[in-house]
């Protein structure tokens, strides 16, 4: 029967078919298992928690990193002033025994450290330590790849310019108490989310200069855990630090082990098996899906939308987008829906930069330019753009960059315009940016859980090119500079999300210099025994937690 | 004799200069800003010129590359850009795992493609031949990831009997080692009955049976000794290729070997990595070969002198 079926498949073809059977078999195989009963809310002490990560950690010392594997270890082997809360984005002291006082000026910051501190080594915890730690962060030297958002501390231009040893404005008053002075105030909201994040973690000064440059192999702090063992690009393993100062409250696991270099497929694979609890990175379709199809697992299935967008943004300093009519039209020709499922992406279609998972600062009223080639075309010839004008763009070559491009090159080869597009790779397509090239394909999401992070980042006349990054439609002038100053330091919290409301609608409608394209959603499954797992807020989504996480069966 | 030595040693080390010569200003001349990809998609240009002060990248190509080479023959193989770790210790520390994979893998090829390759020859034209051919195709055409994660999935989770990857217990090494066993001894099988049917119906071949030797002895003493040849240079060769490192079985298998490193490095444009990996495969390659070539000239006086 087999025989005469398979006959009538043309010879060379029969390899490819029943390749194509032996792999559609392993995914529907995947799909006959479930998992074991369901996880106590309660936290759980004790226990070990097992996790896979695609890459290495490229650095557990805290200054030189700007990635999810290096974030998720410094949150275990550090702490800091101030921390986020669990699975949010709000702060909340660390090391600090309450949130900073704030001056009248708002211009200094007075942290009071908690009694008794101690690194793991046992050592002593002081202000001095809190003041060498960001100091060293601040300094040429360290190459901390995030210190161009602290330029606001008093001295530490000059300190990261190699003219000064320390930072003028980071004082130790005493034993307990450091105070940092501003040059410009900043909203306290996000200064504290500066001080937050990992970059400002207290190191400890012994051990940074016993190892020198192999520090970030030897990490020494007073996070919740230590690092117990390590192999590069094999495993991390972590053990509860009996210095830390919360604990036994906290942490809950007593280990977390990581195994590194392991590939999502076959970390899903371990995940249904009960191997490991969490995959880190985002699993591909193909894995997720007998997860999502299986009614069983439905408790242990977290999604979340992700905070910024996947963008357009264009040129509106030359060339044939300097015409508002033009990017108007360009907004118009997309077919976002069409885009989204060319990608194969879970998205929602976006209309603003800030998604609506950031609360109060997404506006949902923002209008947008709806789909309609008709009124693109006509926005064009009003423009007085000829049909078949060339217009030359670049994207990256790799996905969902191409694939984007792509459907959107479609989309503008639909009101006329004769397309140029270059897929190259990941430098070439960074450096692109700064060629007042019209079209700019990006995302931005909030790993800095900010607004000021994006439009900041993003419409400052700071962030220009050629000297800086990443002003992509080359807008500046005065009055947007002042918007983004009053928004940049206004204390109130429900003023200041109204002032970027406006700005979201400023440069996506109003101006249209970035069309949002769409907000990824991510979805995320651990294992039914692991408790305490939400979608982080923070450092993007597939930065783990796992300081907050347990295991509910305590082994 | 000591002469073709030398002449080959000294090819091989032109060989290996013009292997680094060609990945360097691959990776150099490519449309790619190595400092611009270590600091992100919004780096400031100010962070990106420090990133190249600190790398030495703002110097020109030849300059790099001589003082790249310089470091080189000196020991100092550089720093990854991604990790920040001693390029050659990553490397050798990883040595031990990529070892083990490409000996017991080797060893898995030979076990699978011999009998398989024997038999089919032997039996030509009967259904065990056909079999084996069909076997042979399959495993011939079986892209090496696939095969790889069939294994990990009926044999490692349907029925748990290996771990779903990971390095470090005997058993972990199964899988990888049978995925290339399959793979690479569908190929030995084809090469081995083409040449086992070369020599099957020789002179000596029939002498040895007319002479009454027990048709066991005739297949091993003078079918397979004759036969065996270019096998033998294969395991040779793939296994210099095994220990730089099997790319895509270690990706698939989470063996932590060279094959893993070079894949982590290309997909993050590392560099110094990238250099590392190829120079040290392309040395175990060209290693192999040599030998191959040295035993050849043993063997085969016209080799020496052709």
């Amino acid at each position: 029967m087999f025989r005469l079926r398979f006959a009538v498949v043309p010879h060379a073809f029969r390899g490819v078919v029943l390749l194509a059977i032996l792999t559609s078999l392993v995914f529907v195989g995947m799909q006959w298992s479930s998992p074991p009963e369901a996880a106590a809310s309660e936290p759980v002490y004790g226990g070990t928690i097992r996790a896979s990560m695609v890459a290495d950690i490229p650095s557990m010392d805290p200054p030189p990193s700007w990635d999810a594997e290096s974030w998720a270890s410094h949150m275990l082997l550090y702490s800091g002033l101030l921390r986020f809360k669990a699975g949010s984005a709000e702060v909340e002291p660390d090391l600090a025994e309450a949130l900073p006082t704030v001056s009248a000026d708002g211009l200094k910051y007075t942290y009071r450290l908690r009694e008794g501190l101690k690194f793991s080594s046992g050592r002593a915890l002081t202000a001095e330590d809190v003041k060498y730690s960001l100091d060293r962060m601040l300094a040429k030297d360290t190459g901390a790849w995030g210190a161009s958002y602290y330029t606001a501390i008093k001295g530490a231009k000059e300190s990261l310019a190699g003219e000064a040893k320390t930072v003028e404005g980071i004082r130790v008053l005493d034993d307990r108490t450091i105070e940092i002075e501003l040059i410009e105030p900043l909203s306290p909201g996000w200064f504290n989310t500066l001080m937050a994040v990992t970059w400002t973690y207290v190191v400890d000064r012994e051990a940074v200069e016993k190892w020198g440059a192999e520090f970030k192999n030897h990490p020494t702090g007073s996070g919740p855990y230590v690092l117990a063992e390590y192999v590069p690009g094999q495993k991390a393993i972590f053990e509860r630090n009996p210095n830390y100062f919360r604990n036994p409250k906290e942490p809950y696991a007593d280990r977390i082990e990581i195994e590194l270099g392991v590939d999502t497929t076959v970390g899903a694979l371990k995940l249904e098996k009960g191997e490991i609890d969490l995959v880190s990175d985002p699993l591909p379709p193909a894995a997720l899906q007998p997860f999502l199809d299986n009614p069983d697992w439905k408790p242990y299935i977290s999604e979340a939308v992700d905070t910024g967008a996947y963008l357009i943004a264009m040129d509106s300093s030359q060339g044939l987008t300097k015409d508002i009519r033009v990017r108007q039209a360009i907004a118009h020709a997309i077919d976002k829906q069409r885009l989204i499922q060319t990608i194969g992406a879970n998205a929602v279609p976006a209309k603003s930069l800030l998604s609506p998972s950031t609360g109060i600062w997404y506006d949902p009223n923002i209008p947008e330019y709806a789909y309609n080639p008709d009124q693109a075309k006509q926005l064009l010839k009003d423009a007085g753009v000829a049909e078949g004008t060339p217009l030359e763009f670049y994207s990256a070559n790799f996905y969902p960059w191409s694939e984007m491009a792509q459907s959107v090159q479609q989309d503008l080869e639909a009101i006329g315009f004769a397309t140029d597009l270059h897929l190259v790779g990941r430098a070439a397509w960074y450096e692109s940016a700064s060629k007042h090239t019209p079209i700019v394909f990006n995302q931005w999401p909030l790993e800095l859980y900010d607004p000021s992070y994006i439009f900041d980042g993003g419409f400052a006349k700071a962030a220009m090119y050629p000297d800086s990054c990443c002003n992509w439609s080359w807008y500046t002038n005065d009055d947007m500079e002042a918007r983004l100053k009053a928004a940049r330091i206004e204390p109130d919290a429900n003023k200041r999300a109204d002032l970027y409301k406006a700005l979201d609608r400023f440069v996506c409608y109003d101006q249209a210099l970035w069309i949002p394209l769409f907000h990824m959603k991510f979805v995320q499954v651990h294992s039914p025994r692991l408790g305490g797992y939400t979608i982080p807020a923070v450092y993007g989504p597939s930065t783990a937690q796992f300081q907050h996480y347990w295991v509910t069966d305590g082994k | 004799m000591h002469r073709y030595i030398i002449r080959r040693v000294l090819w091989m080390l032109f060989i290996l200069f013009g292997i680094s010569l060609i990945t360097f200003v691959l990776t150099v001349l490519l449309p790619s800003d190595p400092a611009r990809v270590i600091a992100g998609p919004r780096a400031s240009a100010e962070a990106v010129a420090t990133l190249r002060e600190q790398w030495g990248l703002n110097q020109p190509v030849y300059v790099q590359y001589i003082r790249y080479m310089g470091r080189l023959i000196q020991g100092d193989w550089g720093r990854s850009f991604y990790t920040r770790r001693e390029v050659l210790d990553s490397i050798l520390e990883r040595l031990p795992a990529t070892l083990q994979l490409a000996l017991v893998g080797a060893l898995a090829q030979l076990v699978v493609g011999i009998p398989v390759g024997l038999i089919s020859a032997l039996k030509q034209h009967s259904i065990w031949d056909r079999l084996a051919m069909v076997f042979s195709l399959l495993g011939v055409c079986t892209p090496s990831f696939v095969l790889g994660l069939l294994l990990l999935f009926y044999l490692g989770f349907r029925l748990p009997i290996f771990p779903i990857g990971g390095y470090g217990q005997p058993q972990h090494v199964v899988l990888p080692a049978a995925t290339i066993g399959l793979a690479g001894g569908a190929w030995y099988a084809r090469f081995l009955r083409s040449s086992v049917l070369e020599v099957v119906n020789a002179d000596y071949v029939r002498t040895a049976r007319a002479k009454g030797l027990p048709e066991r002895a005739v297949v091993v003493w003078h079918i397979m000794r004759n036969a065996i040849g270019p096998v033998i240079t294969m395991v040779g060769s793939d296994l210099g290729y095994f220990l730089g490192g099997v790319l895509v079985i270690e990706r698939v298998f989470a063996w932590p070997g060279i094959g893993l490193q070079a894949w982590n490095a290309i997909e993050f444009e590392d560099v110094p990595m990238i250099m590392g990996t190829v120079i040290f495969s392309a040395f175990f390659i060209v290693c192999a070969n040599l030998l191959v070539d040295i035993a050849q000239a043993f063997v085969d006086p016209r080799v020496r002198y052709g």
